[in-house]
């Protein structure tokens, strides 16, 4: 798409130089035919580095915009990214896409639904009501049971078991709010990866990422009902017990634990081998590595038992 | 393969600790997964076979009796008189579902489940194989029962061996389970939902569990494995029980109480988390509210 039309399609005119625009994406990622954005003060830094051809900002932000990069200034940055976004989607299937590509030694059931331009590795089992949409790959030995859903160009590595109900890569929960309070879809371009010997439980959903990746590494353990939110990344061999939710954007290192029930806020940073106990709140990164923690607000373990023991001598 | 106290003649059992010495010591199993330090405890004529970790060669032994997804040898399924199933319904070899059924476009009954009379399944609905379900039930859409339950062995640099889950889940007359519910196939014997209990929206309930009679759980609560609730229990929205649990007959839990302890005494109403009664709750919050205006 020209970068006219784009300027037209967010409501600015525009006299720069003419060049094709290949997508959208952050600051950082963004390559010189890709535009971005920046709405939030804390991305400055990222904004006065970025390589992206041209950039969506206000008026007060325009002047931190690098000299290589066009700035498109304009009242709403994020909503016309929203607006944006949808230019740049998918379409749902891709009918001109080739045949979808089986392994040898797969066994697909013939209820399934394999999108054209999927391909599925060696020695599969796809029972029935699965859908595996276009330009999905599956490695080698992978199960995925009955009326599993995976979206699009999401990608499951080797030895993995899905259970029945999950959905991989529905879109990721985000919508840019107008001043009348009405929400705009922000499409979701990314897809979800997941890599080898992972286990996840029956219907969890893990959202695919609104630019490139939602990151389940290999050996993680998932159980029922967990939600995972976009551009996450679980480190490896983690273990998600059920109930428990993932805000989007959130790193989990690897080996980390979540109790039932647990959920963290969006963009944190949780260190390696940290457990949290059931119903734990986790609203803040956490640096250190193998702590245990438990509450809402989140604190140490220890701190918790001695606070429920002050609580409970308060009502004697 | 069983657990110590359920295994027959002609089954392979394990103990890992020697706190299981008793339960090894009156066990039918014909062999056993031991550490060195249990051989002294053996039942006599039994064989054994001594393990460095018995918890991780006990995970990797559970898949060598792990049935096949699909039992496609078994009989053409037998579907009883005034049901009515989906032509996009998808029902493997072996099931036996009785009269007067619903099994609506989607769902998905695995080898050998066995469906009662007037049960309806709504879409999408996955019951995994060798699961029972009674007369009476209704299941609502994108519930899975049968699924394996959350069981690994863990190696020392923390990777996570599957347990297979090679025992199934049965669910007696006039259940109703909402959507997307999960319920997890036992380990060993049955996850079992006894009769007339009622399940809300998005419920998880763990392996081994069972559900006394007439419970019910509103949506978003979930019980951890091998717990055991009484009947008529009411778990309100968001609760949780962690596992291994015993909880009496009549218990109330007000919403999002947390239950990490057996309950002993019946008929109580609990709250919070810790887990209190909800009279000593109702108190704290008036305390703690007046902690604030300090």
């Amino acid at each position: 798409m020209d970068i006219k039309e784009i300027a037209k399609i967010i409501g600015i005119e525009y006299n720069g130089p003419l060049f094709e625009v290949t997508g959208i994406n952050t600051l950082q990622d963004a390559s010189t035919s890709e535009i971005s954005f920046v709405t939030n003060p804390k991305y400055f830094k990222d904004l006065e580095e970025s390589q992206a051809g041209a950039i969506i900002v206000s008026q007060a932000s325009a002047v931190s915009v690098p000299s290589n990069s066009i700035a498109l200034i304009v009242n709403e940055p994020y909503l016309m990214m929203a607006i944006l976004s949808k230019c740049f989607s998918s379409p749902i299937e891709d009918e001109n896409a080739p045949k979808a590509i089986i392994g040898e030694g797969t066994k697909l059931s013939q209820k399934a639904e394999i999108a054209n331009g999927a391909m599925i590795g060696k020695n599969c089992t796809i029972m029935s009501g699965v859908y595996i949409g276009s330009g999905c790959v599956i490695g080698d030995n992978t199960i995925l049971y009955p009326n599993v859903v995976v979206y699009r160009d999401c990608k499951i590595g080797s030895d993995c078991i899905i259970h029945a109900n999950t959905t991989i890569g529905s879109d990721g929960f985000g919508f840019a709010t107008n001043k009348r309070g009405e929400h705009t879809k922000i499409y979701q371009n990314g897809n979800v990866v997941i890599e080898d010997d992972v286990e996840i439980g029956s219907s969890t959903t893990i959202d695919r990422a609104v630019f490139k990746t939602t990151l389940i590494k290999k050996g993680v353990r998932i159980d029922n009902l967990v939600q995972v939110g976009h551009n996450c990344e679980i480190g490896e061999y983690a273990v998600l017990v059920s109930q428990t939710g993932i805000a989007g954007s959130s790193k989990l290192g690897r080996n980390v634990v979540m109790g039932g029930q647990s959920a963290t806020s969006g963009h944190l940073e949780v260190g390696a081998f940290n457990t949290f106990a059931a119903r734990s709140g986790i609203t803040k990164s956490i640096k250190e590595n193998g702590g245990t923690y438990a509450g809402f607000p989140l604190m140490d373990h220890k701190m918790w038992l001695k606070l429920q023991a002050k609580l409970a001598r308060l009502i004697k | 393969m069983n657990d110590l106290s359920h295994a027959s003649a002609g089954q392979l059992s394990f103990a890992e600790h020697k706190k299981y010495t008793t339960d090894l010591q009156n066990s039918k199993a014909s062999a056993f997964l031991i550490p060195q330090n249990l051989i002294e405890a053996l039942p006599k004529n039994s064989s054994y076979i001594i393990c460095e970790n018995v918890s991780i060669s006990m995970a990797y032994a559970t898949k060598l009796f792990a049935p096949k997804k699909m039992d496609n040898n078994a009989a053409d399924p037998l579907i009883g008189y005034g049901s009515d199933v989906d032509v996009r319904a998808n029902i493997e070899q072996g099931v036996v579902i009785g009269k007067n059924c619903t099994i609506m476009a989607g769902a998905y009954l695995g080898s050998h489940v066995h469906v009662g009379d007037n049960t309806t399944i709504y879409p999408n609905a996955v019951i995994y194989r060798d699961c029972v379900i009674g007369n009476d039930c209704i299941i609502h859409a994108g519930t899975s029962i049968g699924a394996d339950g959350f069981g690994y062995s863990h190696t020392a640099q923390g990777e996570h061996i599957k347990i297979y889950q090679n025992g199934n889940v049965v669910i007696e007359d006039d259940v109703e389970i909402g959507a997307n519910c999960a319920i997890d196939r036992a380990m060993f014997g049955s996850t079992l939902i006894k009769k007339g209990v009622k399940l809300d929206n998005f419920i998880h309930i763990g392996h081994n569990c069972e559900i006394g009679e007439y419970s019910l759980f509103v949506a978003q609560s979930g019980v951890g494995g091998s717990t055991k609730l009484g009947r008529n229990c009411v778990v309100s929205g968001q609760s949780a029980f962690t596992d291994h649990l015993d909880i009496a007959p009549f218990s109330t839990f007000t919403a999002r109480s947390g239950i990490t302890k057996s309950i002993k005494e019946p008929k109580g109403v609990w709250s919070g988390y810790p887990l209190m009664p909800h009279k000593e709750w109702m108190k704290l919050q008036s305390k703690i509210a007046k902690l604030i205006k300090e």
